[in-house]
């Protein structure tokens, strides 16, 4: 065997390794499950009908998302002030916040009883019903998904030059041409990364179009596999149902990639933005509300946490450090995990022929339904987790949920670095360790800590495939907050909630902080 | 490639195979829902004390909600390890039975439960407790209640009703099967007529009482005794459940010991010890539902709470054989 190729081999191993160790659950679920007899789907007008409203939904919260979330995005970019900290910490909050709090929050915002609400039926006489209706849907994926979209796309616009814009302006193009042809492609790979992300967030999100839109007829495909598989335990038919959703998903992602290689434009060399363009005053209105619109739920959510603190009681002191620490200790973990992971593989996967077939492997499990992945692991570890290595298993299964967004944030950087680079790299720098150690991880720094904090507030958050896991004195917060909304201790849970997210925040805060004065020589 | 995979699958299950461990004193294995095993729950009341009666470890294994145990079951097949499964209930019923699992078992205590509640009559699902569906408002935002079922589509509570969806939630399922016991061909009638005063439909329980509870609407479908928890630990009567003359429909949750179990014995012990009183008495404070054992002195509170004089019960048979078209009904009636 060649050298190139035993290289190519052990790569090839490697990424197929990482592949088997973090998903094997799924590919076994699907033996043992047996063949999918998918016509009774195809044929059932529910099916069609949640699949029309979920992609339907899915595109709008995307494409308004991105709308609202990029200029956002380009003026983080560019901000060098003290408050950046401060607010990459505040962005990635929102990967965390329960569903429920979310609405409750929209709540207290926008809803029956809100001041909002009150002034308008002193002057108008008539309530005017913001939420449930299909834009409250809409409102809800944008405040959600806003923050992400300005975080990783600020993250990595902040690490592409403008020497090719200055470049072109002198040779006399004009700017539309220079914005359309080379800062448009430049920008869209962290654009396209964050959208397939978004996408997959808003494809799987049910509690809030049903909550918020305020009719079963604003049903995603998840409510329908739960039906399928809780109601009637036609599980064969669930998990075909998943499977479909799979597919779909799987042919945006597809789509969407064709998109980057066909219009991405890669830099000659990387430099950091310096140029600082003035903020217009159009723009700084809009700075101003869209900070009101990510901020005041929060603060009507503390004000009315705090006024309901009295009822709170006992229940804290005892409740609340032991789940503390596990969610702790497995989103530590697993963000760790899962950040090495993606930045290994798609290290490893760089340059091999099938390179592109992979984003779409490692894509699969951001389309699987998290209902689906926590039985898939359940089955796989129970025994495991009946003798008390439960807490192993949450941080495996978070790992392997959170990979594919480490993945892609950090392949979405790779992308964009010319092979030039590379070649350099390897010239100068023969030996494999140095050439990380000085020119792979400086260079990939921030999405690596993009990614770290990402998937480690995903796990924070993460609750549907948890509760499968879970049980006993393996409990994590956003469990103890379900259990607390349960039995009626509405108040206890807002108070734990609200603890969680400040001590949240402040570990963002503070990798946030080391990550922007460890320096690359 | 393919035979490494399977290779390294074969190594992680007999290093699954091998972790496992003999146990010294009997162990019993408990299938149930989350809240059984919260702080607040009826775990620590009543496990350790059982533990120390039979000499044997309990494990309780929490699996979600009464559709998850059965989901699991369905999955686990006779591999399950679970000697008894605890928490599912009527309306579940029907789809329990047809897996076939449950042991037949005539506990002690049986004659303290009401005949009525005691729906198999081969006693595979022993009823442990019971509570009724119920609208709960809120006294201090709603002056007139409704008085009767179908004075819920009343135009003067035009928004002002928040339900749970029947295909994820259990009082949700219950609110529609006693629309339909009630009204049988005019069920969809009454819903398309609901519709205009739902607020909206949320997936679980829990979120539809969170958004009650602060005032997002002055009615939600919970229980009769919900107002319990109110009067118990907030110390106020605000929250009232109406109490309609033509019968309200019942949740009866049961347990049953699975039929492939080792612990025969202790496993039927267990049953026995769930209907006694030293059990049942947690469960008016732990559940906030009536206990299966009549001879149970109830709380003060609850005695305070008004007991509706009908139940209303559809068969689990009827039930598993029209659910899909119900639900597939109800949803049109929805649009």
């Amino acid at each position: 065997m060649a050298p190139g190729n035993a290289i190519t081999f052990v790569k090839r191993a490697s990424v197929l390794g990482i592949i088997i160790v973090l998903f094997h659950p799924i590919i076994l679920f699907v033996i043992r499950a047996g063949g999918l007899d998918l016509t009774d789907i195809l044929i059932s007008s529910a099916f069609w009908k949640a699949l029309w409203f979920t992609l339907y939904q899915a595109t709008l919260s995307l494409l308004l998302s991105l709308l609202i979330g990029l200029p956002g995005a380009l003026w983080l970019s560019q901000y060098r002030g003290k408050l950046k900290p401060y607010i990459h910490a505040f962005l990635t909050i929102f990967l965390m916040l329960p569903v429920i709090f979310v609405i409750l929050g929209f709540i207290s915002l926008f809803g029956e009883e809100s001041l909002i609400n009150k002034f308008i039926f002193l002057i108008s006489g008539e309530k005017l019903h913001i939420l449930y209706s299909f834009p409250a849907i809409l409102i809800a994926h944008i405040f959600y998904n806003v923050p992400l979209v300005i975080k990783i796309v600020s993250r990595a616009w902040e690490e592409t030059g403008k020497t090719e814009e200055q470049a072109a302006l002198l040779l006399g193009a004009s700017r539309l041409k220079i914005f359309t042809s080379i800062t448009l492609p430049k920008l869209l790979p962290p654009t396209i990364a964050v959208s397939l992300i978004v996408f997959a967030f808003c494809y799987m999100s049910f509690a809030i179009p049903l909550i918020l839109g305020g009719s079963p007829s604003f049903s995603t495909l998840e409510v329908l596999i739960y039906e399928k598989a809780r109601l009637e335990l036609n599980l064969k038919f669930a998990m075909g149902l998943a499977l479909l959703e799979l597919l779909v998903s799987l042919l945006f992602f597809w789509t969407c990639t064709r998109f980057i290689h066909k219009y991405t434009f890669i830099p000659s060399h990387p430099s950091k933005v310096v140029a600082r363009s003035k903020v217009s005053v159009s723009f700084k209105i809009y700075l101003f509300f869209i900070s009101l619109f990510l901020i005041l739920p929060f603060i009507t959510l503390i004000a009315e946490t705090i006024l309901g603190l009295s009822s709170t009681g006992s229940i804290l002191k005892t409740t609340l450090i032991h789940p503390l620490s596990v969610s702790l200790l497995v989103a530590l973990s697993s963000g760790i995990v899962a950040t090495s992971l993606g930045l290994l593989s798609s290290l490893l996967i760089r340059n091999l022929p099938e390179e592109r077939m992979y984003d779409l492997i490692f894509f699969i499990p951001m389309g699987i339904s998290s209902l689906f992945l926590g039985i898939c692991y359940l089955i796989s570890y129970q025994k495991f987790i009946l003798h008390g290595w439960g807490i192993m298993v949450l941080i495996v299964l978070h790992s392997a949920i959170n990979f594919p967004f480490a993945y892609r944030i950090i392949r979405g950087s790779i992308v964009k670095l010319s092979p030039q680079i590379w070649q350099a790299a390897e010239h100068f720098a023969p030996k494999w360790g140095i050439r990380l150690r000085y020119v792979t991880f400086p260079l990939l720094k921030t999405s690596v800590i993009n990614a770290f904090l990402i998937t480690m507030a995903l796990s924070l958050g993460e609750f549907n495939a948890t509760m499968m896991v879970a049980g006993g004195r393996l409990k994590t917060i956003p469990i103890i907050i379900y259990e607390l909304l349960g039995s009626y201790r509405l108040e206890s849970a807002l108070f734990i909630g609200l603890v969680y997210t400040l001590i949240a925040f402040f570990i963002f805060y503070f990798v946030e902080r080391r990550g922007s004065y460890v320096t690359p020589s | 490639m393919k035979v490494l995979k399977f290779l390294f699958i074969l190594a992680l299950f007999s290093i699954a195979g091998c972790t496992r461990r003999t146990s010294e004193p009997p162990m019993l294995t408990i299938y149930t829902y989350d809240s059984f095993s919260t702080e607040w729950g009826l775990e620590p009341v009543v496990i350790p004390p059982f533990e120390d009666i039979c000499k044997c470890e309990v494990q309780v294994v929490t699996v979600g909600d009464g559709g998850a145990i059965l989901n699991r079951l369905v999955i686990e097949g006779k591999e399950t390890r679970a000697d008894i499964i605890l928490g599912l209930d009527n309306n579940l019923a029907a789809r329990a039975f047809e897996l076939d699992i449950f042991e037949p078992y005539k506990p002690k205590y049986f004659e303290t439960v009401p005949e009525e509640i005691w729906f198999d009559p081969s006693n595979r699902l022993i009823p442990f407790d019971y509570g009724y569906f119920s609208v709960v408002y809120d006294s201090e935002k709603l002056r007139t209640p409704p008085k009767h079922f179908t004075d819920l589509t009343s135009a003067e509570y035009k928004r002002r009703l928040i339900v749970e969806d029947p295909r994820s939630s259990t009082p949700g399922l219950g609110f529609l099967l006693w629309s339909i016991k009630l009204l049988e061909n005019r069920h969809e009638d009454f819903w398309q007529k609901l519709k205009a005063n739902i607020l909206t439909v949320t997936p679980g329980w829990d979120s539809a009482y969170a958004m009650f509870k602060k005032g997002e609407a002055p009615m939600v479908i919970s229980y009769t005794t919900s107002p319990a928890y109110h009067i118990i630990n907030e110390n106020t009567d605000r929250y009232k459940a109406a109490i309609f003359p033509e019968g309200h429909y019942i949740q009866i949750e049961v347990a049953g010991i699975v039929k492939y179990t080792k612990n025969k014995n202790l496993a039927q012990s267990f049953i026995d010890y769930m209907l006694s009183p030293q059990f049942q008495k947690e469960i008016p404070t732990k559940n906030y539902m009536y206990p299966a054992n009549k001879d149970v002195e109830l709380p003060e509170a609850f005695k305070s709470l008004p007991k509706p004089k009908k139940m209303l019960i559809i068969k689990e048979d009827i039930l598993s054989k029209k659910l899909a078209k119900w639900i597939n009904g109800w949803r049109q009636a929805m649009q």
